[in-house]
């Protein structure tokens, strides 16, 4: 094992206490389950799922490389392997723990293999998530075994097996037809656009962190770049399509989005800090301007997921449901309690540990100069 | 003029009918629910009876009865409309479950089977009507303070009232904790385990108006048959293609 810099001790340090003060929140969600959540039956997604979905997000760099390599040829990137199959693998762990501890009987985990139901895009999701988390450990099996030829296999393959996996996610949001916003078949393509989007930032400041050339970083910017424009123009354009369908629970759901406190949410961090300022950094072409805009995106996507997941359930799925029967868990508001957010600060210091950790474990894995395929 | 008053309750109307589909081996019954708007006086004791019933826990309800104000004074009036589980027959809640843990029964009743429910509530947003909840374990003892006495202590309450746990779907299901149906989905499942047992649903029963009916509708002769003939029917979210068997007269 490497030593360690002052750096990467104070990182350590830092992610050991983000675990222990986070615990709690584990232990609450092992002890006491969906009853220690905010969580009620018309807003029964919430942080969990966020965050879930921000370090699926985070997982798509993989996607991006893949693609870059094998069908545009840009073989240069082929150094960053290493670095991102090691990302992808930690942050699918990461996503698998938060939704696993949002389930109400997480000891039922074992059904999705002995009695999936595959009309659920949600089982598909179990099979790709594995899929794509099997590829590249594998691919981190062979990287470090010098395997070229099984690694650019296990890079084709994770190309299909990545969209499907991607696209599967948005695809259970895209099968609730009736739910204003989620539903629809332009959403499976949202999530591939905001998976590649966060996965591509979390990449570009990787490569920066771990001092990687800056012509690598630069060049994975101009991809942050062209995905933060994409990802917007699809928001507006999901945006101008709903207020102008003329459907009303699809406009409450908007102005839901838009306004209030999620609209401060939306306005602030999501679009703000996501997205204006990533652009204006990334627009400077300097390497650490270019890190620092893809960091901007990384701190933003939860609040990203947060006013996709949450805000679109503030709308009743029947006019005067939420006044029918009085009960906090049949509210159309949500607050995570302390233990959901303590569930974030650990999945975080989880990630944070796995990055740190990483070049010291699998040292082989972070090579730089060489090419891995 | 003379006035013909009816001569029967529907209720005795509708135990008979129930007694005829579950003595009809020949034939498995279709279940229907009829309620009938003009008649529901918004008492919300459906909602009362179906959680006694069920033993339903703090935030979980079957039945709830829908409020709304029409019109401006001096012209207003309520309407209220219950809404238990619309007991799709193209039911948008089954297919998105990723472990088999609900399905349509034979008898056209979504049923849910809490000991495979893993608790993600895909289903509770794939129902168009809301009518899934799901159960976070909440007990009405939680705020009881803990003083000696049957009906004051806690302890005494959560050993009594709270532990109880209905015989949905004919199963005893112990003690609540966080055994199932705490964190499951739940939802109205027309009081089967009542039904197979020669009773009418709960909510049934106690509706002072008689406006909710239940029965048979592969019976033409059963009462729900001949009012879902009315031509004061409609059905919630029709458009959907959900095809519920739950009719409302407006």
């Amino acid at each position: 094992m490497q030593a360690a810099s002052p750096t990467a001790k104070m990182l350590t340090g830092l992610a050991l206490l983000g675990l222990l003060g986070g615990a709690w929140g584990i232990i609450e969600a092992l002890m006491y389950g969906t009853h220690a959540t905010g969580l009620g039956s018309f807003v029964p997604w919430g942080l969990g799922v966020a965050l879930y979905l921000t370090f699926l997000g985070f997982s798509a760099g993989g996607l991006p490389l893949a693609l870059a390599t094998t069908v545009f040829g840009k073989h240069e990137y082929e150094e960053l392997s290493g670095l991102v199959a090691w990302t992808v693998v930690v942050t699918e762990l990461c996503a698998g723990l938060a939704i696993i501890l949002d389930l109400g009987h997480m000891e039922r985990m074992y059904r999705f293999m002995t009695a999936p139901s595959f009309t659920s895009p949600m089982a598909w999701m179990f099979v790709f998530f594995n899929a794509l988390l099997l590829v590249y450990l594998l691919k981190i099996y062979n990287l470090l075994n010098k395997n070229a030829v099984w690694v650019h296999r296990l890079t084709m393959i994770s190309v299909p097996v990545a969209l499907l996996f991607y696209g599967t996610n948005g695809y259970i949001f895209g099968v609730l037809v009736t739910h204003p916003v989620w539903g629809g078949p332009l959403i499976p393509f949202y999530f591939i656009v905001a998976a590649l989007m966060a996965g591509t930032a979390l990449m570009c400041f990787l490569s920066w962190a771990f001092n990687y050339k800056a012509k690598l970083t630069m060049g994975v910017g101009y991809g942050v770049l062209a995905l933060i424009l994409l990802f917007a123009l699809l928001e507006i354009l999901i945006g101008l399509t709903g207020f102008q369908s003329g459907d009303t629970d699809t406009r409450l759901t908007l102005k839901a989005i838009l306004s209030g406190s999620n609209g401060l949410v939306f306005w602030s961090l999501h679009v703000g800090l996501g997205m204006v300022i990533p652009v204006f950094l990334l627009l400077r072409h300097t390497v650490g301007s270019t890190a620092l805009g893809s960091f901007c995106v990384m701190a933003s996507f939860l609040a990203t997921r947060w006013v996709f997941v949450i805000p679109p359930q503030s709308v009743p799925p029947l006019p005067g449901l939420d006044q029918a029967f009085i009960h906090e868990r049949l509210a159309l508001t949500y607050t995570p309690h302390l233990g959901e957010w303590l569930v974030v600060l650990f999945v975080f210091s989880l990630s944070l540990l796995g990055f740190v950790l990483g070049p010291r474990l699998l040292p082989g894995l972070f090579q730089q100069g060489g090419k891995n395929v | 003029m003379r006035v013909t008053l009816a001569t029967e309750d529907p209720l005795i109307t509708m135990q008979r009918d129930l007694k005829r589909a579950l003595e009809n081996k020949t034939a498995k019954a279709r279940w229907v629910m009829v309620i009938d708007l003009a008649k529901c006086i918004g008492c919300h004791a459906c909602t009362v009876a179906c959680a006694t019933e069920n033993a339903l826990p703090p935030g979980v309800v079957y039945r709830p009865v829908m409020e709304e104000e029409i019109g401006e004074y001096p012209n207003v009036s309520r309407r209220f409309l219950p809404r238990p589980c619309m007991q799709c027959q193209n039911p948008p809640c089954v297919p998105v479950c990723p472990v088999q843990a609900t399905w349509k029964d034979d008898e056209g009743v979504t049923v849910v089977d809490y000991e495979k429910c893993i608790g993600c509530r895909f289903c509770l947003k794939a129902c168009p009507y809301g009518a899934r909840t799901s159960d976070f374990g909440e007990a009405y003892s939680k705020n009881t303070p803990e003083l000696d006495g049957v009906l004051l202590g806690r302890t005494n309450v959560e050993q009594g009232y709270a532990k109880r746990t209905a015989a949905e779907y004919d199963k005893e299901w112990g003690d609540r904790k966080r055994n199932s149906p705490v964190g499951n989905a739940r939802k109205c499942h027309f009081c089967l385990h009542r039904v197979h047992n020669g009773q009418l649903p709960s909510c049934v029963t106690s509706c002072v108006g008689r406006a909710t009916l239940f029965g048979d509708l592969n019976d033409p002769a059963s009462l729900v048959h001949k009012m879902v003939a009315s031509p004061r029917v409609m059905r919630l979210k029709e458009h959907l293609g959900t095809d519920p068997h739950v009719y409302y007269l407006t």
